[in-house]
C-alpha cells in the first residue's frame, strides 16, 4: 500500500468511526487468536509456602514459585492477562508488620494487570489500604464501592479495558457487602452499591459502548451460599454481558469452571482458585473473527480439563 | 484506480465491522504451586522478599509454646477452640480483675485450621489471630444470651470457654448451662468476646448498642501473655457444645 492510500484508509476509518460503525480503536483483528487468563484470589499475605508441619497445604504456595510459573507461561503464551480477586492482605505477620507493602510490590513485580478489593483489604482501615497504593502499579477495579466520601476517592476504577491479540477485554470488579463483615470504623464512608445492578450497568457499557469482545468480572462476592446472599452464581444468572466471573472470598478450589446460564441463556463461566496462592488458575479462550452468524471452529462452549 | 481502491477499502471495512469474535474453544487448567514450580523460583522475587523475611523471622521465629498433639479447629467444638476460649477467659479475669461467666470467640476469627504438634512460634500465633481484635466485656441478660447462643447454634457452634455448655437442636441452643446452672432469663451474665463481634460482626447486630467495656487488650497479646505462663498447649473435647 502506498502512503497516499494508507492516509485515505485512515481517513475512511475515522469517518466511519464518527458514525459509530467501527470501534473507536480500529486495531488489528486477527482471524483467530488466543487469550490466556491467569488468576488468583484470597492470597492472604501468604508470601512463603506453607510450612512442612503435616497440614493439608504443607509445602504448597509461595510467591517466588508462583512468579516462576507465571514467567514460564508468559514465555509460552503471547496474550496473557494476570488478575486477582481480592483479600490480598491479612493472614501472616507480613501484613501485621508491613501493612501490605510487600504484597503489592510482589504483585507489581509479577505484572498483575488488575485486582479487585476484598473485605480483608480493609483490615488496616481504608487509610491503611490507601497508604499502600504507591506500591501497586496495577489498577484496583471496583464497581460497587462508592469511595467518593473517603480517602480512596478516585484511587480505584470501576473497570479497565485491555487489548490483547486483537481482542478488547473489559474487566470490572465487584466487592462483597461490608456491613456486618468489616467493622464500620475500618471502611469509613464507603458506600456499598448493589453488585447485580452495577454488573448490568457496566456490562452494557463495556459490551455496547466500549465494544468489548469479552467481559470479565473480578468478584469477591463468593461462589455460592446456602442462603440468599448474593453470590457469583446469582451474578451469572442475573446479568447479560458478563462472559467470565473470576471469584474469591469462599476460598473455593474448583477443578473446572462452573457454567451458569445468564439472562439470555448464554453460558457464563465461574472460576475460583482456592486461596493462599496454593493454586494458580488458568483459562485459555480461543477466538475466531467472523460474521455474526458464522463461526467455523465454534464448539458449544465445551470445557476441557487440562 | 484510486477511487476504486477507496471504494474497496470502505466496502471491506464496512463488512469487517459486522464481524465479531466468537469463542471457539475454552480450556481450563489449575496449577498446583509446589516445589516442581520452584525449580527456578524467580530470583528477583526472592530478592524482593528477603529483607522483609529477615526482619520478620527475627521477631516471629521465637518459640512461645508447645503442642503435645495437633490441635484442630472444628465445629461444633474443638481442641483449638477450647484452648483459645479458656486462655482468653483466664487472662480476662486477671486483666479485668473480675469474675466472668464465659469467654467466646467467633469461629471465623481463628484463621488457621490447626496448630501442629510440637513447638509453636510467635508467628504461628499471629497466623492464628492476625486481626487487631480487642477484648470486650459485656453484661447481658439471660434472654440476650439465649439469642446470642441461638445465633451461634445456627452457625454450627463457636469456641466457648469452660463456663458454658449447650446443645444444638434444630439450629437453636437448648439445655444451656452456665457455670453448671440452667440459664436464667432474668439474670445478668458477664462475658468476654472480641470487639469485632461486640460491634455486630458476623451478623451479631443484636449486640450493637448493648453496654460494653472495650479494653485495649488485643486478643493476640492475650494469647501470647497466657502462653508465657502456660506454654503447654492442650485441651480436650468435653461436650461444651454438642449436637
Amino acid at each position: 500500500m502506498n502512503r497516499r492510500n494508507f492516509i485515505r484508509t485512515v481517513g475512511t476509518t475515522t469517518v466511519l468511526a464518527g458514525a459509530g460503525v467501527v470501534p473507536m480503536n480500529a486495531f488489528v483483528r486477527p482471524e483467530v487468536t488466543k487469550l490466556t487468563i491467569l488468576h488468583t484470589n484470597d492470597m492472604h499475605s501468604r508470601i512463603e509456602p506453607f510450612p512442612m508441619d503435616g497440614g493439608r497445604a504443607q509445602g504448597l504456595g509461595g510467591v517466588a514459585r508462583r512468579a516462576a510459573l507465571i514467567n514460564q507461561i508468559r514465555q509460552e503464551e503471547e496474550h496473557v492477562l494476570l488478575l486477582d480477586c481480592g483479600d490480598i492482605f491479612q493472614g501472616t505477620p507480613y501484613f501485621n508488620f508491613f501493612g501490605g507493602e510487600l504484597e503489592f510490590k510482589l504483585m507489581s513485580e509479577m505484572k498483575y494487570d488488575a485486582a479487585t478489593i476484598g473485605n480483608h483489604d480493609f483490615d488496616a482501615g481504608i487509610e491503611g489500604l490507601y497508604k499502600q497504593l504507591p506500591h501497586a502499579n496495577f489498577p484496583l477495579l471496583i464497581a460497587n464501592y462508592d469511595f467518593s466520601d473517603t480517602i480512596m476517592h478516585q484511587q480505584t476504577k470501576p473497570y479497565q479495558i485491555f487489548e490483547k491479540g486483537g481482542i478488547r477485554i473489559g474487566v470490572f470488579g465487584l466487592g462483597i457487602e461490608l456491613d456486618g463483615l468489616v467493622p464500620s470504623t475500618l471502611v469509613g464512608n464507603t458506600r456499598y452499591l448493589d453488585p447485580i445492578e452495577q454488573a448490568n450497568s457496566y456490562g452494557t457499557i463495556l459490551k455496547e459502548e466500549e465494544k468489548c469482545d469479552y467481559v470479565i468480572c473480578l468478584s469477591h462476592l463468593g461462589y455460592k451460599y446456602d442462603t440468599n446472599e448474593v453470590s457469583d452464581v446469582h451474578l451469572a444468572q442475573q446479568t447479560r454481558h458478563v462472559d467470565l466471573i473470576l471469584g474469591g472470598h469462599t476460598h473455593t478450589f474448583m477443578d473446572e469452571p462452573d457454567i451458569q446460564p445468564n439472562l439470555d441463556e448464554k453460558p457464563v463461566l465461574i472460576h475460583q482458585a482456592g486461596w493462599a496462592g496454593i493454586i494458580l488458575g488458568r483459562i485459555d479462550i480461543h477466538f475466531e473473527y467472523n460474521f455474526k452468524h458464522k463461526c467455523v471452529q465454534c464448539k458449544n462452549l465445551l470445557i476441557k480439563r487440562g | 484506480m484510486r477511487k476504486s481502491t477507496l471504494f474497496l477499502l470502505s466496502f471491506l471495512l464496512f463488512f469487517s465491522c459486522s464481524k465479531v469474535y466468537h469463542q471457539t474453544d475454552t480450556q481450563s487448567l489449575t496449577y498446583k504451586v509446589d516445589e516442581s514450580s520452584a525449580v527456578d523460583a524467580s530470583p528477583s522475587i526472592e530478592q524482593l522478599i528477603q529483607p522483609y523475611k529477615t526482619q520478620l523471622d527475627h521477631a516471629m521465629n521465637v518459640p512461645v509454646g508447645n503442642c503435645e498433639s495437633r490441635m484442630d479447629k472444628t465445629r461444633p467444638e474443638s481442641t483449638l477452640g477450647n484452648w483459645m476460649a479458656d486462655a482468653i477467659h483466664t487472662q480476662a479475669e486477671q486483666l479485668l480483675n473480675t469474675t466472668i461467666d464465659f469467654a467466646l470467640q467467633n469461629y471465623g476469627g481463628i484463621r488457621i485450621p490447626y496448630l501442629p504438634e510440637g513447638e509453636i512460634s510467635r508467628g504461628k500465633i499471629y497466623e492464628l489471630m492476625p486481626f487487631e481484635n480487642r477484648l470486650v466485656l459485656m453484661q447481658l441478660s439471660g434472654t440476650r444470651i439465649q439469642q446470642f447462643l441461638d445465633h451461634i447454634a445456627a452457625l454450627g457452634g463457636w469456641p466457648v470457654s469452660h463456663g458454658l455448655r449447650f446443645e444444638i437442636k434444630n439450629k437453636q441452643a437448648v439445655n444451656i448451662q452456665i457455670k453448671g446452672k440452667a440459664i436464667d432469663k432474668d439474670q445478668r451474665y458477664t462475658i468476654v468476646l472480641p470487639d469485632y463481634i461486640a460491634n455486630g460482626g458476623d451478623k451479631c447486630d443484636f449486640l450493637v448498642g448493648q453496654e460494653k467495656q472495650v479494653t485495649e487488650h488485643l486478643i493476640r497479646s492475650i494469647l501470647l501473655d497466657y502462653l508465657s505462663n502456660n506454654p503447654l498447649i492442650q485441651a480436650e473435647i468435653e461436650g461444651r457444645i454438642t449436637q
